[in-house]
């Protein structure tokens, strides 16, 4: 079986790399992408299987680059985590989970944190590709 | 005091750097100070003696509130005819009579002005019409002559014997403290963030380290990373502690109030620090009182609680020690002690324990480490709960913290049976409680805002069912009170639509309708109603709702005249393990109710002879039968235009029946204060 794509989008290279770095050994084929410009650009020619999506970046913001990804019709079935470290937005991100957000992971994460989450967005995208709602319900 | 010389007092007051402007008791304006001139940009000879509103000359944009002052005779069905205000525009009966408020209330205007103080739809209306009776402090948006944000304080003048003569104004302007408030939060928040992302690879990378992911690392290196690592994750700690601090001051911290098993919580939590015991060698102890009732908690929080008492305990004891988790019951509150065998507390320092960044300072707390911002926020989440947070302790000897909190049902009992007492459990269990008050009658939904904001809700409206399930799905309130005559949409449609959405289904709803023939059962004393046809789940959802204390079988009288229906409900509930009785007729209904006396009635309203309505109002004047709860069963449609012409001819009477699983405690609120303003 081929081995899933995984898009992390970060401004910070050291967390990418970080990412990249941990989420290779699980065994995914992970690329990175550091605005929200290259990571629509990325997004475009890879089709990723899921991305990880770094909230405050600055220009475009991890919101607005999941909208785009929504409004595009080869991209808005791509399941997205997202990555802040602000933990207020919470409840936010939790309202925001019906277009495309499947789950959110909190700054400074586990590692068991986030192959678990990584995993479980991937295997209901695989049994449930059509159903975007409540996931979490 | 001394007397001021002539004239010196209104040079005082002109010389002020704060803005006054002084109104007499028919609003006109009698004394302006220059500071107030420079402010609005107008000259005293414009306005001295003319009759003005401070929102009118700063342009304060109006609020709907404006509109919709309520006259307080009006609203409390004032009797009072003799007094000037009666019938008129004005709210400020209580000025010019003898009465404030509905109440035939005699007194001096001090005494006045407390009752006043007490009265909630006062209060409320008094910012909308700037009523001026009692000193108020409030913040206005200005446009005029420019944009800047004002604290208005209103003070009454009286003379020497009490008597009101006008009010003054004192504004203050503000524009810089909230520009200052509004960048600290932004500056909180943007540090939050910068100092997360650093640790989050500082922790990532040493994580990969000592998971060895780089290659081998020796147990000298393996324990320099640990050390790394502890301190990392304190400084996340500090940081999270930091941004809960300056949330609660912010006052945004909204409880989420549910029932829940105390012993269940601390179960979880005590499981959490199972290994950091035996690593300390201490017993972790349990004594938890088992039939304890449930507290009144946001989950979450009190967790929160629990857990930095039993961390601290297990900080601060000694290798070998003990720390003992006790749970008891004491006058409706339920209270958790955690007693250590470490280090204890002074006296002194007891004092100044939950206060924010107090430590105790000695060699061994140096050590631990700490922010000192872990009790103040226990402190301030239990007071929020309700609760009291306390410690005993003596130097040496371990301490003992302890907090109480107040059981679910002292906090729904203290709702019905002492509403006006408003003791802070329940203002901490209502507030942030949001409902939407769903209704295309401006009039009827201010009537239930005002009476639900009394209570301490937060309350959003809705005018048309359109908005109230785009209101809903956005807002997603803890209930809402609905509306069934409406135009367009109607209150049926509205409650299909939010129960057919994934998102609003759980949100319970209330039916608010104005009485009409159909809800006559309820008015008459029912608990609530069927629709027919009959949706089996709700059928017997909303009996266990009804009878939701049952432990036991309980026993059910059907009465109907269509047998059919008898026999499907029968069947149904026999099912279910209920003991069911059945009744043809209204007549064998009420003989049946007399005999077997029944835990609930599910009477249908249209028979022939002895209709249902007859047969409640039978059943409720005889004592052994009275309080038996009734659900009436009712055809689902109506005739609109009917109503329509009911609404418009009929005095409006708001009654609320639950059609679904509503909290019990906000249906018995919501139904208990309505009843008490029919």
């Amino acid at each position: 079986m081929d081995k899933k794509k995984i898009l992390t989008v970060d401004d910070d290279f050291n967390i990418t790399r970080l990412l990249k770095f941990k989420l290779n050994k699980e065994g995914f084929d992970v690329f990175e992408a550091h605005n929200g410009e290259e990571a629509l650009k990325t997004a475009t020619s890879l089709k990723p299987d899921l991305i990880l999506l770094d909230i405050m970046m600055p220009k475009m913001t991890g919101w607005e680059v999941n909208k785009k990804l929504r409004e595009d019709s080869k991209l808005k079935n791509i399941p997205v985590i997202m990555v802040t470290a602000v933990s207020q937005l919470n409840e936010q991100l939790k309202s925001l989970k019906a277009e495309g957000v499947r789950d959110y992971i909190t700054k400074p994460f586990n590692f068991s944190e986030l192959i678990n989450t990584v995993n479980r967005v991937l295997s209901q995208t695989k049994d449930n590709s059509l159903s975007s709602l409540n996931l979490d319900s | 005091m001394k007397k001021l010389p002539q004239n010196m007092s209104g040079d005082i007051l002109t010389s002020l750097s704060d803005e006054l402007i002084a109104f007499d008791k028919n609003d006109k304006i009698i004394f302006i100070n220059s500071a107030a001139e420079q402010l609005l940009g107008i000259k005293q000879e414009e306005i001295l003696n003319k009759h003005g509103k401070i929102s009118d000359l700063l342009g304060v944009k109006k609020t709907k509130d404006d509109k919709e002052a309520l006259k307080c005779w009006q609203y409390f069905k004032c009797t009072h005819k003799k007094c000037p205000a009666y019938n008129k525009k004005d709210l400020r009966c209580w000025l010019y009579s003898n009465t404030f408020c509905g109440g035939a209330f005699k007194g001096t205007f001090k005494e006045k002005i407390d009752g006043c103080k007490e009265c909630n739809l006062f209060k409320l209306n008094a910012k909308a019409i700037e009523e001026t009776g009692m000193p108020s402090v409030e913040q206005v948006i200005t446009t005029k002559p420019n944009s800047k944000i004002l604290r208005i304080k209103t003070d009454p003048v009286l003379d020497k014997t009490g008597e009101f003569l006008g009010y003054v104004k004192s504004l203050h302007d503000i524009t810089t403290e909230k520009e200052i408030d509004r960048l600290k939060s932004e500056f909180v928040s943007t540090v939050s963030h910068e100092l997360r992302t650093p640790l989050t690879s500082i922790k990532g990378y040493i994580d990969l380290l000592l998971e060895e992911e780089a290659g081998k690392v020796n147990q000298t290196q393996q324990e320099f990373l640990r050390i790394v690592k502890q301190n990392n994750d304190r400084l996340v700690n500090l940081i999270n502690d930091l941004l809960d601090v300056s949330r609660i001051e912010s006052g945004r911290v909204h409880l989420k109030i549910k029932p829940q098993d105390i012993n269940d919580i601390l179960t979880e939590v005590i499981d959490t620090f199972k290994t950091l015991a035996n690593q300390k060698k201490q017993i972790l102890k349990f004594k938890n009182l088992n039939n304890l009732p449930k507290v009144a908690a946001d989950r979450d929080r009190l967790s929160q609680v629990v857990t930095n008492l039993i961390s601290n305990a297990i900080k601060y004891t000694p290798t070998g020690g003990t720390i003992e988790i006790e749970t008891t019951r004491e006058n409706g509150l339920i209270e958790v002690y955690v007693t250590d065998t470490g280090i204890g507390i002074s006296t002194e320092d007891q004092e100044s324990l939950f206060t924010k960044f107090f430590r105790v300072d000695t060699s061994l707390t140096r050590d631990v480490g700490g922010t000192g911002l872990g009790l103040s926020i226990c402190k301030t989440i239990i007071e929020l709960h309700g609760g009291k947070i306390w410690v005993n302790s003596a130097l040496g000897k371990g301490s003992t913290f302890a907090f109480s909190i107040p059981s679910y049902e002292t906090v729904i009992e203290k709702e019905i049976i002492t509403r006006k007492e408003r003791g802070i459990s329940r203002e901490a269990f209502i507030k942030g409680r949001k409902i939407l008050v769903v209704d295309d009658e401006p009039e009827i939904s201010m009537l239930i805002q005002i009476y639900l904001e009394k209570e301490g809700y937060d309350v959003i409206k809705a005018f048309s069912g359109e908005e109230a399930v785009e209101v809903a799905r956005q807002e997603r309130p803890d209930l809402i009170t609905l509306d069934i005559m409406m135009e367009k949409m109607d209150g049926f449609e509205v409650l299909q639509e939010l129960k057919d959405r994934s998102d609003t289904a759980n949100i319970p709803v209330i039916i608010l309708s104005i009485l009409s023939d159909e809800y006559k059962g309820i008015k008459l004393g029912a608990v609530d109603y069927l629709t027919k046809p009959i949706n089996v789940d709700k059928m017997s959802k909303t009996i266990s709702n009804v009878l939701q204390h049952a432990d036991i079988s309980k026993k059910i009288l059907i009465v109907d005249d269509d047998r059919d229906l008898v026999r499907l409900s029968q069947e149904i509930l026999t099912s279910r393990g209920y003991n069911v009785i059945t009744a043809y007729n209204g007549l064998e209904g009420i003989i049946a109710a007399k005999k077997e006396h029944p835990d609930l009635i599910l009477l249908d309203i249209k028979m022939p002879e002895l209709n249902g309505y007859e047969v409640i109002n039978k059943l409720k004047k005889a004592k052994e039968t009275s309080k038996i709860p009734i659900i009436v069963m009712t055809a689902y449609e109506f005739d609109k235009t009917k109503t329509k012409t009911l609404s418009l001819a009929e005095e409006h009477v708001v009654k609320p029946f639950s059609i679904d699983t509503i909290a019990s405690k906000v249906k018995e609120i919501v139904e208990g204060g309505l009843k008490e303003n029919e």
